[in-house]
Parts: structure tokens; C-alpha cells; sequence
């Protein structure tokens, strides 16, 4: 148990009632509305999407029903390009994701714990993460060429600034009570990293990681879909110029469940890695 | 002159890399990276003022369209979702499904139905930009204090009192800082879809100068965009500092 989990939980222990109200908040949040209501609904969308598409609303072809675009997906399943692009895209996005954190995370812990480090860097790391970044796709296609390199280029030259920054404040935010504590009881430097910074800035980090996976992923389907480098956006953009709609829809969908994966993947691991956490127990308001 | 040691902490690193990168390439050779005096040089000459009448101002048209129906569905739809819990939470896997869905994917679909003009992609700057507005105004609206509902109904305040009066404020800061995360998608959406068939707009002319080789503009669209996207934050800044001020007042 960490010092930060066990003095909270006794500083403000609710009383009974509020206790009852937080846990019944909580099972209605685990349990949230029925799950047939929400197969309803997604039956329900995909019936408005098939009527639209067999009505006169739109142009015969430009809109294919979803029951064509399961045929498209299913008959892709079957392909090898399919299955390729998808592997391509999923590796070259964990890779940029890789050193993403490898460049952000130090740098920011670095940066945020110094005062004179994070004033002198402000405005650079400010400019940077307000601008958009794809502006220098075509520089760095000149310099790579439709490789890996250019997209892991992309990655990170988009990706890093929300780890960066979320791991600076995760550094500033460390109790500086904690800090004394572990200074009088000379805690050995390992247990300081064990018991004091992990817990400390464990969950900003995450919550850097989840913003950073998703840029990510737009990085890598941008990259290939303008760039050229294979992958799903590749296809995606192979796919339209064939006018082969279903075949579109079909791909696009794949992008969208794995945004959806990768998504729930991250959520996931930070219920599973920070439970003892305060404010993923839901003992306390982020 | 606290202020003055302040500013001069904040500037004194960017000084000094844009003097290093002025001083490195003034001898270079290299075709990608031309020395900094020439592209600013280029610069001026492009862009003061034809090019930004030419690419600056369709961008910016863009942009401000795409943000502000992204910002008028996003709210209103977010109070109404906000109000509604049921219903909200029957279509949550659809809303997470199309907000996980990386933007660039949607392009091919939207281009198919609305074309390569100025409607699709305000379309699609709209659309990918509204998904942290929309999500964080439904959280703020169920995150109203339920004292404030109860006073709400004691004082029979009518729908349109009690989304202007409780809702709206309860959800506001939560709204700016989806806001913001939006800015910097819409700057992405907007130079993507400007990359892809397009007459003008700067993320047209970046990637033009690119198949030319005309490395020069290139980079002077670069650094425009560059500063376009600071002032863009800067702006937005000073509105969530105007529309907040009670908020600041009262937290502190």
C-alpha cells in the first residue's frame, strides 16, 4: 500500500450514507443503461443507414448498404492485403508509440522538475503543440520517401507533446509532503522510485499515453493515406480511386474498431495497473 | 520587474535556437533546408499580402466554420445528451465508435457524398473537432450539483432558465478545455483535407510547393501555418479568459 492511498483514505472517510450513494452511483455507471438498449440502438442505426440508402434520397451506388458493406468486409477477411495492411498499420503505430515515450516521458519528467527548465521551454513546447504538425508531411516525405521513418517521423513529431506535458505536470504535482516523508525516513533511492514516484505520476502518464495513442493512430492512417506508405490508409485511398464504395465503408469501419481497441486497450490497462488509485476506486473527483 | 525576469526566462531558449538555426544555415547547401534569412525573405514577398488573401483567408474560413458548428452541435447536443442519461447511454457505443474512428478514414466517405469543396471539409473539421466538446458538455451537465436541480425545481424555473442558469455554467470550463483540444484537431483536419484536392488554402500550397520543389515556399507555408495555429490558441485564449472570468473569480 502506498502513503499516498493510506493517508487519504483516512483523512476523509465518508460517512455511511455518503458511502452507500458513491457505490450506487458507481454500479449504476458499471452497469449503465440495459445492453439491449444499446443493441437497439446500434440496430437502429444501421436500419436508418439502410433506408437512406435504398431510399430516392440518394444517388443509386454513392451510398451501399450496410448488408453490402458486411459482404465487402467479409469477402476482405478473406484477402491477405487486408490482414497485411492491418499489421502494418498496428506496427508501425506501436513503434512510433514506443518512442514516443521513450523521448517524452524522460524529457518531460525532466523538464517539469525543474522551475528554470519549464519557464525556458514554456513557449517552445506551447508553440508546438498548437500547431499542426502534418504541415511538415511533405518535408519529411522529401527527406524519407514513403517509408517507416517518414511515418515514424510524423508520430512523433505529432504524438510526444501530450506525454511531454502530462509527464511535466505529473512532476509538479507530486505532495511535497510526501517528499519530506521520504527524506526524513532516508528511503533508499529504489524504494523512492518504487513507493513515491511511480504511484505519484503513474496516472497523468496514462492519461498522456491514451492522448498520445490516439494522435498516434491519426498520424499513421494520415501518413499513409496522403504519404503513401502502405498500410490501411493506403488502402483506404487505393479503394476510393477504384470506386469501389463498399470496400471504402468496409475499411473505414476496420479504422474505426481499431481506434475503438486500441482505445479501450489503454482504459483497460489503467483499471487494471492504477485499481489502488484514488480517482480510477472513484474515491475522489479528477 | 518581476514580469520583465519572467518574460526574459520564457524567450531567452527561443531566441537562441532561432539564432542557431539563422547562424547554421546560412552557408547551407542542403536543398531541404535552405538558410533561414532566404525563407524568411520568401516569406514577406509571398505572403505580405497576396498570398494571404489567396491561401490564408480560405483557411481561416474554413476553420472558424468547421469550429463553429463543431462548438454549436457540441454543446447543444451535449445538453441535450447530458439531459437525456437513458438515451445517452443506449447510443454510447455508436458516439465512441465514431469518435474513435481516426478522421483521416472518414475522409474517402465525406468526399463521396459533399465533393472536394469548401462544404466537405468544413464538414469533416466540424465533425472531428466536435467529439471532445460534445463529450465533455454531456460530462458537465451531469456533473451538476443535484442541491441546485432540487432549488431549480423548488423555484419552478422552466427548461430554458435551468439550461441557462445551471447547466450551461456547470458545463462551461469543462467545455473550454474540450474546446481547446479541438482547436489543435481542427488545425490537422484542416491541412489534411486541404492536401486533398484543393485550389487554395495553406495546407494546398505546402504540399504544391513540395511537388514543385519550390522548397523555398514550402517552408514560408510552414512557418505562416505556424503562426497561424499560436494565434489561433491565443485567441481562443483570451475568449475562455472573457467567458470564465466568474469561474476564475471564484476558484481562485
Amino acid at each position: 500500500m502506498t502513503i499516498d492511498s493510506r493517508s487519504r483514505s483516512k483523512d476523509d472517510a465518508p460517512n455511511a450514507r455518503e458511502k452507500a450513494r458513491v457505490a450506487k452511483e458507481r454500479s449504476a455507471e458499471k452497469g449503465g443503461a440495459a445492453w439491449y438498449y444499446k443493441v437497439g440502438a446500434i440496430v437502429a442505426a444501421l436500419l436508418v443507414w439502410h433506408l437512406v440508402a435504398i431510399s430516392p434520397l440518394v444517388q443509386p451506388e454513392t451510398l451501399p448498404t450496410p448488408l453490402r458493406v458486411l459482404g465487402a468486409l467479409s469477402d476482405l477477411w478473406q484477402t491477405a492485403d487486408y490482414w497485411s495492411a492491418i499489421g502494418k498499420t498496428i506496427s508501425v503505430w506501436a513503434l512510433g508509440l514506443a518512442v514516443c515515450a521513450a523521448i517524452g516521458i524522460p524529457l518531460g519528467l525532466l523538464i517539469g522538475a525543474s522551475l528554470s527548465a519549464t519557464r525556458s521551454t514554456g513557449w517552445i513546447i506551447d508553440f508546438f503543440r498548437t500547431i499542426p504538425t502534418i504541415a511538415l508531411l511533405p518535408l519529411v516525405l522529401l527527406l524519407y520517401g514513403t517509408t517507416i521513418r517518414m511515418e515514424i517521423t510524423m508520430i512523433v513529431l505529432s504524438a510526444v507533446w501530450p506525454l511531454l506535458i502530462q509527464a511535466m505536470y505529473a512532476v509538479k504535482q507530486i505532495e511535497p509532503l510526501h517528499k519530506w516523508v521520504v527524506r526524513v525516513f532516508r528511503l533508499s533511492t529504489k524504494d523512492r522510485i518504487r513507493f513515491l514516484w511511480i504511484p505519484s505520476i503513474s496516472l497523468f502518464i496514462s492519461t498522456g499515453l491514451r492522448l498520445s495513442a490516439t494522435m498516434a493512430l491519426l498520424m499513421t492512417v494520415a501518413a499513409e493515406y496522403i504519404g503513401g506508405a502502405p498500410g490501411l490508409g493506403a488502402e483506404l485511398s487505393a479503394m476510393e480511386q477504384a470506386f469501389r464504395r463498399p470496400e471504402v465503408f468496409a475499411y473505414t469501419i476496420t479504422a474505426g474498431v481499431l481506434g475503438l481497441s486500441i482505445n479501450s486497450l489503454v482504459v483497460l490497462f489503467q483499471r487494471k495497473a492504477l485499481w489502488w488509485h484514488p480517482i480510477i476506486r472513484g474515491e475522489k473527483k479528477a | 520587474m518581476k514580469r520583465v525576469k519572467l518574460v526574459l526566462w520564457e524567450i531567452w531558449l527561443p531566441i537562441i535556437l532561432v539564432a542557431l538555426w539563422l547562424i547554421l544555415s546560412t552557408n547551407s547547401v542542403s536543398i531541404y533546408f535552405p538558410p533561414l534569412a532566404e525563407i524568411l525573405e520568401r516569406t514577406w514577398d509571398v505572403w505580405f499580402f497576396d498570398g494571404i488573401v489567396e491561401n490564408l483567408l480560405p483557411s481561416l474560413w474554413r476553420i472558424i466554420a468547421g469550429l463553429f458548428f463543431a462548438v454549436v452541435v457540441g454543446v447543444g447536443g451535449g445538453v441535450i445528451l447530458g439531459m437525456l442519461p437513458k438515451f445517452e447511454e443506449s447510443i454510447r457505443p455508436i458516439l465512441e465508435f465514431l469518435r474513435a474512428t481516426p478522421g483521416v478514414a472518414l475522409l474517402p466517405i465525406a468526399i463521396i457524398f459533399l465533393g472536394l469543396g469548401d462544404n466537405m471539409k468544413i464538414f469533416m473539421i466540424a465533425l472531428a473537432s466536435m467529439w471532445p466538446i460534445l463529450l465533455n458538455a454531456i460530462d458537465g451537465v451531469r456533473s451538476v450539483e443535484p442541491i441546485l436541480l432540487r432549488v431549480a425545481e423548488t423555484y419552478r424555473f422552466n427548461l430554458k432558465d435551468r439550461i441557462r442558469f445551471i447547466y450551461l455554467p456547470n458545463a462551461a470550463p469543462q467545455i473550454f478545455a474540450g474546446a481547446r483540444i479541438s482547436i489543435a484537431i481542427a488545425a490537422v483536419v484542416m491541412v489534411v483535407t486541404e492536401m486533398i484536392g484543393s485550389a487554395n488554402g495553406l495546407g494546398y500550397y505546402i504540399l504544391d510547393s513540395q511537388r514543385t520543389f519550390n522548397i523555398l515556399n514550402m517552408w514560408s507555408g510552414i512557418i505562416v501555418l505556424g503562426i497561424l495555429g499560436y494565434l489561433l490558441n491565443f485567441a481562443f485564449r483570451g475568449v475562455e479568459g472573457a467567458a470564465l472570468s466568474w469561474h476564475h473569480k471564484r476558484n481562485g
